[in-house]
């Protein structure tokens, strides 16, 4: 793959979904453990 | 004689600039306060490598020896994260996950001046180092700069910390310029509700494990500082909880800058790129700010109840300064508005919005085998 601008673009673009499809799989990760694990016993 | 004028003989006038540098940093850093705990050791640092045949960076000088040790083998940036790890607070993100994709928005800056850089005729991973400095995250700077551009080190890590200090300069106007007094006195709900023990231990451990199977090269940074917040959360760990916030903070960050000071030698520094870095760093912490606070409008679109724009702008991961000016600007249009925990868990999200872009980019750009 040569070093010009559109591998440069594609790149880009490539990793700005990955970090938003990251977010979104952190996101139902998160959702999960707040509905599975809601406030216990031993927090004060 | 002639042996004792040697060093003075060997002075050119890049290295009495590169003197003026460093003194414009500890000067910065001491009258200033903009991040002193780095700048005045990179400052310093930059003073103890262009002394002519200064033994602090010959061959086996300690700066060298650190260099190598810390620097080339991307150890300290890896320790400090354990360290930041330790000290953040991931509440307010668990109370309102959705602040994480603030977090993937305000990193839209490292796209824009990749960009820029590579139309400036740097190399894609050149390209690609310099536009993290729109992370706002000096660490990751420094072991992706480190990775890919090792003689950008020094310009991409001054800049990065530089900015860092400058965000309360540098993004009220790009927020004032982009929403109306209406938008900024939108309040924000404060009936949070409460995150178990369970959860918080669990998050670390899940996100590490998220990141890690997305972008595997992002394992070391994700890795680091989950790490540090698994000590902190676990309860159990009080005493190494402390010492990471602390002892291992404090003592890498000396490390860390005197090294990186070091790499800053007159005839790698003194160049237009150099200049064309630091300005392409300001681009970066604009186009930060600018992409959280126009994808929250764009939400907004959708949204029944609106969220405060200037949210967004706190996706960040400056932390916790980027959440400080938020707050302060909302107060500013309404006294009794309080958006500080919201801020928060979008600073807190651009802290993993920062590491998760850096693996995916890493991954990509090693993957085409450049």
């Amino acid at each position: 793959m040569s070093d010009n601008m559109v591998t440069t673009l594609r790149i880009l673009l490539q990793s700005l979904a990955g970090t938003f499809f990251g977010m979104v799989i952190i996101y139902a990760a998160i959702k999960l453990l707040v509905k599975y694990f809601p406030e216990d016993k031993e927090d004060n | 004689m002639e042996v004792l004028i040697a060093s003075f003989q060997a002075m050119t006038w890049k290295s009495l600039v590169m003197f003026v540098i460093g003194g414009i940093l500890i000067y910065l850093a001491i009258k200033k306060d903009y991040e002193p705990l780095l700048l005045l050791p990179i400052g310093f640092g930059a003073i103890l490598a262009n002394i002519p045949f200064s033994s602090a960076i010959s061959e086996n000088g300690f700066l060298t020896i650190l260099y190598k040790a810390g620097i080339h083998t991307e150890l300290f940036p890896v320790l400090i994260f354990i360290a930041i790890g330790a000290m953040i607070d991931f509440g307010p993100l668990l109370q309102q996950p959705f602040m994480l994709f603030f977090g993937a928005a305000a990193q839209f800056g490292i796209f824009m001046t990749a960009l820029l850089a590579r139309g400036l005729g740097f190399t894609l991973k050149e390209a690609v180092s310099i536009g993290i400095i729109g992370a706002a995250d000096g660490p990751t700077s420094i072991y992706v700069a480190n990775l890919f551009a090792g003689k950008l080190l020094g310009p991409i890590t001054v800049a990065a910390y530089s900015y860092m200090s400058l965000v309360p300069l540098i993004q009220p106007p790009v927020i004032k310029a982009l929403t109306t007094p209406e938008e900024r006195r939108i309040s924000m709900d404060l009936n949070l509700h409460k995150v178990s023990k369970t959860t918080r231990i669990l998050f670390p451990i899940v996100v590490t494990m998220v990141a890690g199977l997305i972008a595997p090269m992002s394992v070391a940074l994700v890795g680091s500082l989950m790490f540090g917040n698994l000590i902190r959360e676990c309860g159990v760990l009080d005493r190494l909880s402390k010492a990471a916030q602390n002892e291992l903070s404090n003592l890498v960050t000396l490390l860390l800058g005197i090294t990186i000071g070091s790499t800053m030698v007159a005839e790698e520094f003194l160049t237009w790129k150099t200049i064309m870095i630091l300005l392409m760093g300001l681009f970066a912490f604009i186009f930060d700010t600018a992409g959280g606070v126009l994808f929250a409008k764009f939400l907004n679109l959708f949204l029944p109840r609106k969220i405060n724009p200037m949210i967004g702008a706190a996706g960040i991961s400056a932390f916790p300064m980027s959440a400080r000016v938020i707050q302060k600007l909302a107060q500013k249009e309404n006294p009794g508005n309080f958006v500080l925990m919201q801020a928060v868990g979008a600073n807190v999200a651009g802290q993993v919005g920062s590491i998760l872009a850096a693996g995916v980019l890493i991954y990509l750009v090693s993957a085409l085998g450049l």
